[in-house]
């Protein structure tokens, strides 16, 4: 289907030769003036795919066309591209571009640059706010969407509804990932079916779609009628939803209509699936896997659940410290769901309400997201090391209107569940109080790199341009003042603190702004600390020759504040990002090509150590391998990825590494162990566990965290009888679990100094029997599964 | 489309369907829109009327259609009247009027070529 462009130009000539140029592929709806575009986007918006605009000098009318376009929800999916003409007042494409136009093209036209900028405008924005399959919103446009709705329109009243297809795991695993598609893009269209010109529906994971709609009627029947519609039999299978609805009025924010819609959701699926919920009538119990009590606070279980019972609890427990307030996320959505009192005046609030307000979207990209290898570690060790490890986060809370304010925070991470959910508890100052509370109920924590704010260069010899700048940026930046060459060489060469970018006035100590940057390229300096120049009002300057020379923006007086702070904050991120990459890369790099081959000498080093041929620590790392593969097949609710079996499979040969500060002596003659030394010999698995805590980049690596679970607890036993932790059950780490049973098997079917190989067959049944421990019993039939396999691999000898 | 006539008329045609893709029937459907654009009469009307705001918005359209069409001659005598009406200087009109006879010419070259 075609897409349409509006074309917005007084001159009927430039309508018809941009039509001509940009050719049949579209179709075309033309506006002679600011007020017919306008009213022509507010009945047709939705058929429009692009405004096409003509900038023209005089005329103000065609900015009035884009300050209205600013203010409405859906604008932020509407591109425009502006049409100026060779020459144009910068000034004017300036103002263009910060009230939203997406691109801009000059006269006299090209056909193919004119055709491939509509195009690549067209697509990217579509592109970049649908979802790829369903072609219905993607998250970010919907929040935005939902954003917008909420803040422009407050009088009206909104319901969000969250929904997710029941059972979309197991349907996509008995028919197939492409019937799992179909079903997704099926319900997608039944969707768009029965949603009116006003709603907006998205899908913002897998099997999980928002619909977002101004209220029209009761929510229960919305709700209803939604859940009874989406249902139908897709080639034999019943496809049926489960459905939350919130209204506006318990949060005109977006997470928190999310939340709450999420919390239905939640409810509905409770009771059964197939049925829909609203979210503040709940009227039937959640059930529970674990009863909660505040003993339990030590030990949390890891089937911990949000929800009305477990909620009171959780506000016990941050109540009860100081500044603390509750962050629940899931997913990647944050909500502030709790705050106590001495925290809402610490942060100079009033009211929750305030607070909310005052902290609203602030926690994006301030708490860690769960998925980063120093917070999982943290999971992880809380999940299995009933809590004895907490990670300390530190961040700042911006407030979002107004001021600028930076607050610092400590966050404890008290608790995951493996459902995903985690909570935050942040606690603003710890006292000694506070800490001895904390450590009562856990052990020590993990402190992380300081967070600071970046630090800019402002070099400019006149005191009134340097004090506008500041007075703009001293708020999230730390400013440092030079106002001649020297100064600034100095600053440069000489200066101790780290600077994060350079402002550069072209016209200090007459005009010599160039100079410097040209010896700042010299110097390779331009790669990492961004250059941003400071134009004057009559400043001639060679623009392509600052670019080439590696300035990496620039702004001009008059200031304007907010595209000095945009411009600032685009090039702070672009060279973060950057070197973000870079870093990557290398440490990818270093991962892929030596990663493996050092561990295989590592291991093989110990193994010899060991008095064994090396071979063993091949075998362990193939049953491993053998018995990953079996339990990803076999069992669901282990959720484990194949980056992960990877690394669990290379991670699997050193698990021994501990045996590195046993003595050699001990390690040869097993048999001839007194107690002690015995026990001296089970602490390989702690000493190992040590060592990689040691290295250098151990925060880092994902490798390292699960190397160190495995050497940690590959001793440990299903019915809790092993060491060093006496753990059980799942509260070991499957990777551990895994490999402690290649190890025992290995350790059976492997030569001994002191008796001969024992077959495969005679090794499992001796397994079974309990004769190495007690192991999960999903494992054991794993490697029963794989007998046939191990055999064939490593015959008996 | 009498490329000769065009040419004489001072319009680069070549120039015009190298950018345009080489699309010589919407070259001349364009040619054919531009004698109905009336930006060159308002022009005219209003360095008459002495009006240097509507006289300056027509000249400067006028301007980028030439470019886009490539009529390089009105072009180049429009240019000089567009920044002089940019100055908005009223005194300017009497030194417009005189250019305008130039630009005259050029415009009614163009529309003869047209045809």
């Amino acid at each position: 289907m075609k897409k349409t462009i509006l074309v917005v130009d007084d001159s009927f000539i430039d309508r018809r030769i941009i039509i001509a140029l940009l050719g049949n592929q579209y179709d075309y709806i033309e506006a002679q003036t600011g007020h017919e575009a306008i009213s022509i986007l507010e009945k047709r918006h939705r058929e429009i795919s692009l405004v096409l605009i003509d900038l023209v000098i005089e005329d103000v009318e065609e900015l009035a066309v884009l300050k209205w376009l600013k203010r409405q929800p859906w604008s932020h999916n509407m591109p425009t591209i502006a049409m100026a003409s060779n020459g144009c007042d910068p000034l004017r494409l300036e103002s263009a571009y910060m009230l939203g136009v997406n691109d801009y093209l000059t006269r006299p036209f090209a056909v193919h640059s004119v055709r491939q900028r509509v195009y690549n405008t067209l697509n990217l924005t579509h592109k970049a706010s649908h979802d790829a399959l369903t072609d219905l919103y993607n998250r970010d446009a919907v929040e935005q969407y939902v954003e917008r709705s909420l803040n422009l329109n407050t009088h009206i009243e909104y319901a969000m509804v969250m929904l997710d297809i029941d059972h979309f795991k197991e349907i996509n695993d008995s028919r197939g990932h492409a019937f799992g598609d179909t079903t997704l893009v099926n319900l997608a269209t039944r969707m768009r079916a029965l949603l009116g010109p006003n709603d907006v529906a998205a899908r913002i994971g897998g099997d999980e779609f928002i619909i977002f709609m101004p209220v029209e009627d009761e929510l229960d029947h919305i709700a209803k009628r939604l859940q009874d519609q989406l249902k139908w039999n897709q080639d034999g299978t019943e496809i049926h939803c489960s459905l939350g609805i919130a209204s506006s009025k318990e949060s005109r924010v977006y997470k928190g209509m999310l939340q709450c819609a999420d919390r239905a959701l939640y409810i509905a699926k409770g009771n059964g699936r197939n049925q829909y919920a609203v979210y503040g009538t709940q009227n039937k119990s959640v059930e529970e896997k674990n009863n909660l009590t505040e003993d339990d606070m030590h030990g949390l279980g890891n089937m911990m659940v949000l929800n009305e019972q477990t909620l009171p609890f959780i506000h016990r427990v941050t109540d009860s410290m100081p500044g603390g307030f509750v962050i629940y996320q899931k997913d990647a959505n944050l909500t502030l769901i709790h705050v106590n009192e001495v925290a809402i005046s610490m942060y100079g609030c009033e009211t929750e309400q305030e607070f909310r307000k005052f902290t609203e979207n602030s926690f994006e990209g301030m708490v860690l997201p769960a998925d980063l290898p120093q917070v999982q570690q943290a999971i992880s060790l809380q999940i299995n090391g009933r809590n004895k490890n907490f990670d300390t986060v530190e961040f700042r809370i911006r407030r979002k209107d107004g001021d600028l304010r930076w607050v610092e925070n400590h966050g404890r991470l008290i608790h995951t569940s493996t459902y995903g959910d985690v909570f935050y508890v942040f606690i603003k100052d710890i006292t000694e109080a506070v800490e001895q509370r904390l450590q009562q109920t856990a052990g020590t924590f993990i402190p992380m790199q300081e967070v600071k704010k970046p630090r800019i260069l402002l070099a400019a010899s006149e005191v009134e341009h340097r004090e506008a700048l500041a007075s703009i940026l001293s708020g999230p930046y730390e400013i440092v003042e030079t106002d001649g060459i020297d100064a600034t060489v100095d600053c440069l060469v000489n200066g101790k603190q780290q600077l994060d970018m350079i402002l550069l006035d072209v016209e200090m100590s007459g005009n010599v702004g160039m100079d410097i940057l040209q010896r700042l390229k010299a110097f390779d300096l331009t790669d990492k600390l961004p250059v941003m120049l400071v134009f004057g009002e009559n400043t001639s300057t060679d623009m392509a020759k600052a670019f080439s020379l590696g300035a990496v923006d620039y702004v001009s007086r008059p200031y304007d504040m907010d595209v000095v702070r945009q411009r600032i904050k685009n090039a702070l991120e672009l060279y973060k990002r950057q070197s973000e990459m870079a870093h990557k890369l290398e440490q990818q790099t270093f991962n892929i090509q030596n990663l493996d081959q050092i561990v295989g000498m590592l291991s093989h080093i110990m193994e010899y150590r060991s008095g064994g041929s090396g071979r063993r620590i091949s075998q362990i790392k193939m049953v491993t391998m053998l018995l990953l593969q079996r339990l990803l097949l076999a069992d669901t609710s282990y959720k484990i990825s194949n980056e992960e079996a990877e690394l669990i499979a290379l991670a699997s040969t050193i698990h021994d590494i501990g045996n590195l500060m046993v003595p050699e002596r001990y390690l040869n003659k097993p048999w001839n162990l007194s107690e002690e030394e015995a026990e001296l010999v089970k602490t390989h698995t702690v000493q190992g566990a040590k060592l990689l805590s040691s290295l250098p980049h151990f925060d880092n690596e994902r490798l390292t965290a699960i190397a160190w679970s495995i050497c940690q607890w590959h001793h440990e036993r299903w019915d809790g009888s092993g060491y060093p932790d006496h753990l059980q059950g799942d509260s070991i780490p499957i990777a551990a679990q895994i490999v402690g049973l290649a190890d025992a098997y290995c350790a059976l079917t492997g030569d001994k100094a002191y008796r001969s190989a024992i077959s495969h067959s005679k090794a499992i049944e001796m397994i079974v029997a309990g004769e190495c421990g007690a192991f999960n019993p999903v494992l054991i039939e794993c490697l029963r599964d794989c007998e046939t396999e191990m055999a064939r691999m490593m015959p008996d000898a | 489309m009498n490329r000769f006539k065009l040419h004489s008329a001072g319009v680069n045609v070549n120039s015009a369907l190298a950018r345009l893709g080489n699309d010589k029937a919407m070259y001349e459907g364009l040619l054919r829109d531009f004698i109905r654009d009336d930006h060159f009469v308002k022009l005219c009307e209003a360095v008459a009327a002495k009006d240097v705001n509507e006289a300056f918005s027509n000249a400067h359209a006028l301007k980028g259609v030439a470019g886009n069409l490539s009529f390089d001659r009105l072009s180049a005598l429009i240019g000089p009247v567009v920044e002089k009406l940019r100055t908005k200087d009223a005194g300017i009109m009497d030194e417009v009027a005189e250019d305008m006879v130039a630009v005259k010419a050029a415009y009614e070259q163009i529309i003869a070529a047209i045809g």
